[in-house]
């Protein structure tokens, strides 16, 4: 064997190669997936921009340096995430950081599972307000709405899945969330049976929330057909 | 961007089909891994990723792909398999099997393949990368994380080795 067999031998192994079929196929896949996934910074972009839009114009340039600074900042980023209705940094989480992770999700799973969190993260919320004592009917009717929100989008997921006779991905979505409110169950309860017996603001709130009634135990799945 | 990285694919995607291919012999799954390779460096770079060698980190997505994929096929031999990547990959890679399987490869090439096979584990890869892909210790190292004067001596006793079993008497 001399080092021209060596030669040789590697430009026959250098022939394997795909076919121009093969090449190009996987050309156009990449060519969707690079469209459809663009850099980073134009989801952010998008997403913070278009809540810049609700605010006039005197007031954009702060709102952007806050979120510049914020979005910049580890720590208050961790703040927000830790944050509670009436806090500081609650509308960050609820209004740029929990729509910029759904924005991310790759897939409809991801999706509903991105939502499932939420959910059940509006339920911690008012569990942490009602030990602290600052759990307000106005309050839990907002966190109320919002679950109630976030489930109807993983119905919504959900349904859509068994459209496409995924029987088995929507059973599993309909099992995550109820296995995920499931522990919550009897707090939710306590503070029903609060809120009715003590609504907070009565006065202010009386003809609209003493009778608040969470209906976050209603675990089942809205359907959306 | 995306025009740089379609190049990207121009000029390594035959590289990458090759590697996969030559450690999985189905061409399906390969084309799948050579895709997926380019897929997640897309990814990594539309996150913000600053990639130094486009090369060596395409390898290092593809070579941890492959190895993923060989876990799963042989999830019922796991424990056979060391815990290090680098180990499992070394062990898992039947080069000359599968070019039976490849009509491209002629006479010369099926027997350096077997001759690269038969060598000390850890002298396959960095040999391979070497001499077929016509790499640098360098991006050797990265893809194998192996420091660059490992990977030099690697090459060397490799290639040394290689002339023994062979009777060639030249790189």
């Amino acid at each position: 064997m001399s080092e021209n067999n060596i030669q040789k031998g590697i430009r026959e192994i250098k022939k394997i190669e795909m076919t121009s079929e093969e090449k190009e196929k996987i050309l156009h896949n990449l060519t969707l997936h690079v469209n459809y996934n663009k850099p980073v910074k134009t989801p952010y972009f998008k997403k913070i921009s278009s809540y810049i839009c609700f605010f006039n114009k005197k007031i954009c340039y702060s709102i952007a340096l806050i979120l510049i600074i914020i979005l910049g900042s580890g720590g208050i980023s961790y703040a927000s995430e830790t944050s509670l209705p009436g806090d500081l940094f609650y509308p960050i989480k609820t209004k740029v950081i929990e729509p910029v992770k759904i924005a991310f999700a790759k897939n409809p799973e991801k999706k509903a599972d991105i939502q499932t969190k939420l959910a059940e993260k509006r339920l911690r919320e008012a569990e942490s307000l009602s030990k602290q004592g600052r759990l307000s009917t106005t309050t839990a009717s907002e966190l109320n709405k919002k679950y109630k929100e976030h489930k109807e989008k993983v119905g919504k997921i959900k349904d859509q899945m068994e459209r496409n006779a995924d029987k088995k991905s929507a059973e599993a979505i309909e099992k995550k969330f109820e296995d995920r409110m499931k522990p919550h169950e009897e707090m939710i309860k306590r503070i029903n049976d609060e809120l009715n017996q003590k609504p907070i603001f009565q006065n202010l709130e009386n003809s609209k929330d003493s009778q608040t009634n969470l209906d976050f135990l209603d675990k089942k799945l809205v359907r959306n057909r | 961007m995306e025009e740089r990285f379609i190049d990207l694919y121009n000029k390594y995607g035959d590289a990458v089909f090759r590697y996969c291919i030559l450690r999985i012999a189905d061409r399906e799954t390969a084309l799948d891994i050579t895709q997926e390779s380019f897929t997640k460096l897309w990814d990594e770079i539309a996150k913000g990723k600053i990639v130094e060698n486009s090369r060596a980190f395409l390898f290092k997505i593809t070579r941890n792909l492959v190895i993923d994929w060989y876990r799963k096929k042989k999830a019922v031999s796991l424990e056979e398999i060391a815990e290090s990547k680098e180990e499992d990959l070394e062990e898992v890679i039947p080069l000359e099997d599968n070019a039976k399987y490849l009509s491209e490869i002629e006479v010369e090439g099926r027997y350096l393949l077997k001759k690269i096979d038969e060598l000390p584990k850890s002298y396959r890869e960095p040999l391979y990368l070497k001499y077929v892909e016509g790499m640098n210790n360098e991006e050797i190292s990265k893809i194998l994380n192996t420091k660059e004067s490992a990977t030099a001596v690697r090459i060397h006793r490799g290639i040394e080795e290689l002339k023994k079993i062979t009777g060639y008497q030249n790189e």
